[in-house]
């Protein structure tokens, strides 16, 4: 059975973000829901479904250089 | 206009009439090793027994003694004879009120597992031992017409079961393992029109229809929806006295919620902007289609047409935009409605929403747009505990819930929402599901709300959600009336108008004593006082902080007139001048007027340049 996957959101600024979408969008273990990008249509903030562990590895490695936190469903 | 009340209980199998409450059981014995008073005597508990056979309130039921020599030896007066009896609630709290009686429910026991009285959400925890039992309900409404739709729940003494009324207005439910005798609730909440229902202890029949008749808000409110109604919660904050041409024009509102019935319903015509955030990419027109209308309930709050009919807003003049993250909402969703709203100029945002989780990115986010100058109201939550994100950020207006008694009828699940730990003030209870704490802004109201939903109808519902858009359309009246923002520093969109606002909302809401300052934060909001409409004496913070104001403005005026030579020495000002002025002057006007004659003093040379406010 597949590991189940979560919903998370990276942002950062735009330098990193562009090359980790580029990442992101090669990656078989991800897939990036959504992505957006400020007025110079640059990247900015993305929205990526993945294994927990490899968001926080991702986090690990990246540092203070982007954010990475669970996309948490909001109730009414 | 209060509740009408219950029909009368039903004498047979119940048809066409309200289901009440079964009465209980209860096991009823003497003990005599309390002290008596002397005025009230020594209970003959013999007498007393033969009184409740004889009452017809009580059914005594049997008698249970002590069955040998050696039970009755080592026995108390207690358990020297117990009455088994059912009797109704007011005849059972007549009993309890003699010292020597002891009066305790005959509690149903369950074979193990043994099942918590209260509902267990973990469906593997229930006992699956039983038969099922089946229970129909149908529901009727005005013209003993079917009531469609409506959410029914059973509850037993585990999960409850829960349908929908069909086209025929009725629902069949099954529990396992419970009888008539078992049955703790029944809870039925229509979709629009009619008000809830609460029964403790159902008296319903299994294997038959057993017939209910709602209520319909029209019951209620005379009239209503061919006249148009001001809610409870709005003339509780006084929006009936506010002047008919103040209704927000031209300020931007958003609503981030599930969009709104804007094509259907005739009190939210007038919305004509949105987004939807459901999809990627965006759509275009999916705002419109309200599928939970949630947001159609806090869109009608705010901006519901002054059209004579339906219900009214708090600023129906306002540019509404329907922000739509639900169903699905998530915190990224969000953060993609406030990017929205930043770029729209969207100057108040209702946000009745929430999340038990956090984001620094969200926070932010909502910081950004605080800089921008957009307002974020959001709601504490209504989870019964602390305040949920992003009710938490510092960035925003944090809206509590609290209902009135009086405004709903007691059969209703309304009723079930006071806080029962707290206490009322002024007929205003908090409700029991607010989250509450420090970062509580002000309170609003939140149970019983009557608002509008699709397609064209009206619902009464509980939350903060509810009472977050009140406070959200006094804003937008605020924005839009109020002196500060027209002209002068607030003007400008920036955090410092959106610290005013807030600090307006807050400094002139009536505080609230349930008993737990972080349930109601500085209280309910007042558009009167908030307004600058009044200058008559105000409870508690409003009052303290317009007399500090002109305090304040004063000890100004003071210093300028002493530099200029017009004060030959200087004095100490008395607080208590303040009483001496005129009531009506607002600390707004006051300030107004102390611009205006700094600057008449400094254009005669009296006076420096007019420098900045610091009140």
């Amino acid at each position: 059975m597949p590991k189940p996957f979560e919903q998370f959101i990276i942002a950062g600024d735009t330098s990193v973000i562009k090359p980790m979408l580029d990442i992101l969008n090669a990656d078989p273990e991800s897939a990036v829901l959504s992505v957006s990008r400020n007025t110079q249509t640059d990247p900015e903030r993305l929205v990526v479904s993945m294994d927990p562990s490899r968001a926080a590895a991702l986090q690990a490695a990246l540092g203070a250089l982007v954010l990475i936190e669970p996309d948490d469903p909001l109730n009414l | 206009m209060p509740p009408t009340p219950p029909a009368d209980p039903p004498t047979e199998q119940p048809t066409h009439q309200a289901v009440t409450s079964r009465p209980r059981t209860f096991l009823l014995a003497k003990d005599d090793t309390v002290l008596v008073p002397a005025s009230l005597g020594e209970l003959d508990f013999p007498f007393l027994v033969e009184q409740l056979a004889a009452d017809p309130e009580v059914q005594v039921k049997g008698r249970i003694t002590p069955r040998t020599l050696r039970a009755q030896s080592l026995g108390t007066s207690i358990t020297d004879e117990i009455v088994v009896a059912t009797m109704s609630e007011a005849a059972a709290g007549e009993l309890t009120r003699h010292p020597q009686v002891i009066l305790e429910e005959d509690s149903l026991v369950f074979p193990v597992p043994a099942v918590s009285p209260v509902v267990n959400a973990d469906p593997g925890l229930v006992s699956p031992f039983g038969v099922s039992t089946s229970w129909t309900i149908a529901l009727t409404g005005a013209g003993q017409q079917p009531v469609t739709d409506a959410a029914v729940y059973l509850y037993g003494s585990g999960v409850p079961a829960q349908g929908r009324t069909d086209a025929t207005g009725t629902v069949t439910l099954s529990l396992t393992g419970e009888s008539d005798e078992t049955l703790r609730a029944l809870y039925i909440n229509p979709l629009s029109d009619y008000w809830s229902l609460w029964v403790d202890r159902p008296q319903l029949v299994s294997g038959t229809t057993n017939t209910l008749a709602l209520r319909s808000l029209t019951d209620a409110f005379p009239g209503f929806p061919s006249t148009e109604l001001i809610g409870w919660g709005q003339r509780a904050m006084r929006l009936d006295l506010v002047p008919a041409n103040f209704t927000g024009r031209g300020v931007k509102v958003a609503v981030v919620d599930s969009g709104a019935a804007a094509l259907t319903h005739p009190d939210l015509g007038g919305i004509h902007d949105g987004a939807d955030f459901t999809t990627t990419p965006a759509g275009a027109d999916l705002w419109r289609d309200d599928t939970i209308a949630h947001g159609s309930h806090c869109s009608g709050i705010i901006a519901g047409a002054r059209n004579g009919t339906g219900i009214r807003g708090f600023a129906p003049e306002a540019i509404m935009h329907e922000a739509r993250i639900f169903p699905g909402g998530r915190i990224s969703s969000l953060i993609d409605a406030v990017d929205y709203c930043i770029d729209e100029g969207i100057d108040v945002v209702n946000m009745s929403l929430g999340t038990g989780g956090s984001s620094q990115i969200l926070l932010q986010k909502l910081a950004q747009a605080k800089e921008l100058g957009v307002a974020c109201v959001v709601a504490a939550g209504n989870t019964g505990g602390g305040v949920q994100f992003p009710g938490t950020s510092p960035d925003v207006l944090t809206v509590a819930a609290m209902g009135q008694d009086g405004e709903f009828p007691e059969d209703s699940y309304h009723a079930q929402q006071r806080w029962k730990t707290g206490q009322t003030d002024q007929g205003y209870f908090s409700a029991q599901f607010s989250c509450y704490g420090d970062e509580v802004d002000v309170c609003g109201p939140g149970v019983a709300i009557v608002s509008s939903v699709p397609t064209r109808g009206f619902a009464s519902w509980d939350g903060t959600s509810m009472a977050t858009p009140h406070v959200t359309g006094l804003c937008a009246l605020v924005l839009g009336h109020h002196p500060d923002f027209q002209s002068g520093p607030f003007a400008a969109k920036g955090a410092s108008r959106v610290d005013r606002l807030f600090e307006l909302i807050r400094g002139a809401a009536t505080p609230l004593r349930f008993g737990d300052v972080r349930r109601s934060g500085a209280g309910l909001p007042d558009a009167v006082r908030t307004l600058g409409l009044e200058g008559t004496s105000s409870p508690g913070a409003g009052q303290q902080a317009r007399e500090l104001a002109v305090t304040t403005a004063l000890a100004q005026l003071h210093q300028m007139m002493v530099s200029a030579g017009l004060l030959a020495e200087v004095m100490t000002l008395d607080p208590l001048a303040v009483d001496q002025l005129d009531r009506h002057l607002t600390a707004v006007t006051i300030e107004r007027d102390i611009a205006e004659l700094r600057a008449r003093m400094a254009n005669a040379g009296l006076v420096g340049a007019p420098v900045a406010p610091t009140v």
